[in-house]
């Protein structure tokens, strides 16, 4: 297990060999070289973060992280598949994924819990063919602040054959004036593309289906709240343990 | 549990009458059935018996062992012990069966229930109903056929114990075996809880070939015109509804 733990952008890493980590003045560099779960937990950083998983590596990165923007880039190489769950609280991150060889596949999974107002951009850019990216992204806005996601999925004239999926949620519990620009730049014919964004409250009929099952309104909510934020999410039990403790502290 | 439904008139969200005067006094214990035309209010009967916002009542009462719960909310009717088993159950994304189940035996006892027992519960009754056991994991309802969907209704019925049942359309989307499975578990759900009452709505007498009611309704235009016993769901699938034109005033069941 290799852990990360980042603070005033101090970095703390207690982990084995499989991850090398260069700090810099400018950005912190992740190199991840064998196949591993990598825990990242972010208090406070300022500079960017690079994440470049090695080819033929297959990684795991949980995020969980506390305070607002900074930059993440994430490279891929060849071969390599790469999942983020990333749960944030009040966050207004910009992340670039680089699909830069063939093959290369990943799934990013966000959530974050807003209660001020957030804008959060991602662009993910398929530079080879054969790549493929799957993407959520959920937000629960908590308050009347808006949230504004802008999400870009590129496929580049050579880059054939790719998988470019986002799916993306705002769920409100105040209504609120919160967008989504779900972007799809593609310049390739032969490509599978889908994009779904979705705004508003959590469905009536959902909430009647547990209250008459005698669960009261605000455990609906909670029941509600967890599964909209760590649904997605590919997290084995202790992972998912520590996310459930990490959201209950965000409430 | 004994539930009275008096003069009940009830309005859909857009303000037309659906249920119209309807009346019904269901005993403790005892097995009604409805039947009907498509969109005479039989589904919207078993809503506005769960308090569901999509429906306004406008005149009458619900009474539950003789007190009024019409100005109470769905998650206290059900912690009062009536039960819905929808015509078409919903999947909620993410929530699983088990948490789910759990947190409504939470809320309907009052205490926290130990997780080696609920487990021990669930896996009975999953084992009851020929479910595949990871269903228990799954979230509501997601990726489960018509059947499942059914089936997951009924786990839900054995595991919260409810005094008063509502079976919306049971038959509907059950193949034949596993509507014996389900009826079974039904039968040995009233044989252990005598006094739970049951409303069955229903298009098709085949159900009452496996569950035996106590009184046959047939509701047209929001309202029950004609009372009887099995045999009248029987005429009506031999002679359809307008049977009910040719017979005599609605006899009571009372």
């Amino acid at each position: 297990m290799n852990r990360i733990l980042i603070d005033n952008n101090q970095i703390n890493y207690d982990g084995e060999n499989s991850i090398l980590i260069n700090d810099t003045k400018e950005k912190l560099v992740i190199n991840v070289n064998k196949q591993t779960t990598l825990n990242i937990f972010i208090l406070k950083i300022e500079k960017t973060i690079e994440v470049n998983v090695d080819s033929f590596v297959k990684a795991k990165i949980n995020v969980i992280k506390k305070m607002p923007s900074n930059k993440v880039v994430y490279n891929l190489n060849e071969n390599s598949k790469l999942i983020v769950n990333k749960l944030s609280l009040n966050n207004s991150d910009e992340v670039t994924i680089n699909l830069n060889k063939e093959k290369a596949e990943v799934t990013y999974n966000y959530s974050a819990i807003n209660y001020e107002v957030s804008n959060y951009k991602i662009d993910i850019k398929h530079n080879s063919r054969n790549t493929i990216s799957n993407i959520y992204n959920h937000a629960l806005s908590m308050s009347d602040k808006k949230v504004f996601f802008d999400v870009n999925g590129y496929v580049y004239k050579n880059s054939s054959k790719c998988i470019c999926n986002q799916d993306n949620k705002i769920i409100y519990l105040n209504e609120n004036l919160s967008s989504i620009k779900p972007n799809l730049f593609i310049e390739n014919y032969d490509v599978s593309v889908n994009h779904a964004a979705y705004i508003g409250a959590f469905k009536r009929k959902e909430l009647f289906y547990l209250m008459s099952r005698g669960i009261k309104e605000e455990d609906c909510y909670k029941l509600f709240r967890k599964s909209f934020v760590l649904g997605k999410m590919i997290l084995d039990n202790d992972e998912k343990k520590v996310f459930e403790e990490e959201l209950k502290n965000m409430f | 549990m004994n539930i009275i439904m008096k003069e009940l008139t009830v309005n859909s969200a857009d303000n037309k009458t659906i249920l119209n005067n309807f009346n019904l006094n269901i005993k403790s214990g005892e097995i009604h059935v409805i039947m009907g035309p498509n969109g005479t209010g039989k589904s919207t009967l078993s809503k506005t018996i769960l308090g569901s916002s999509e429906y306004k009542v406008k005149k009458g009462d619900i009474l539950v062992n003789n007190t009024s719960i019409i100005n109470m909310p769905t998650d206290e009717r059900a912690r009062l012990g009536i039960f819905l088993a929808n015509q078409s159950p919903i999947s909620i994304e993410g929530v699983s069966n088990s948490e789910f189940l759990r947190t409504a035996l939470t809320n309907i006892t009052g205490q926290k229930i130990g997780i080696y027992q609920f487990m021990k519960e669930m896996n009975s009754c999953i084992k009851d109903l020929e479910m595949n056991q990871s269903m228990m994991h799954r979230a509501i309802n997601q990726d489960f056929s018509g059947g499942e969907r059914k089936k997951n209704e009924i786990l839900q019925m054995k595991i919260l114990k409810p005094k008063f049942i509502i079976l919306d359309e049971l038959d509907s989307g059950l193949d034949v075996d596993s509507l014996k499975i389900v009826c079974k578990n039904i039968n040995k759900y009233k044989k252990e809880h005598q006094e739970t009452s049951i409303l069955m709505i229903t298009h098709y007498p085949r159900i009452l070939e496996y569950i035996n009611p106590d009184y046959v309704h047939v509701m047209i235009n929001g309202h029950i015109v004609k009372s009887g016993k099995k045999d009248l769901a029987f005429e009506i699938e031999k002679k359809g509804y307008e049977v009910i034109n040719t017979m005599e005033e609605a006899s009571s069941y009372e």
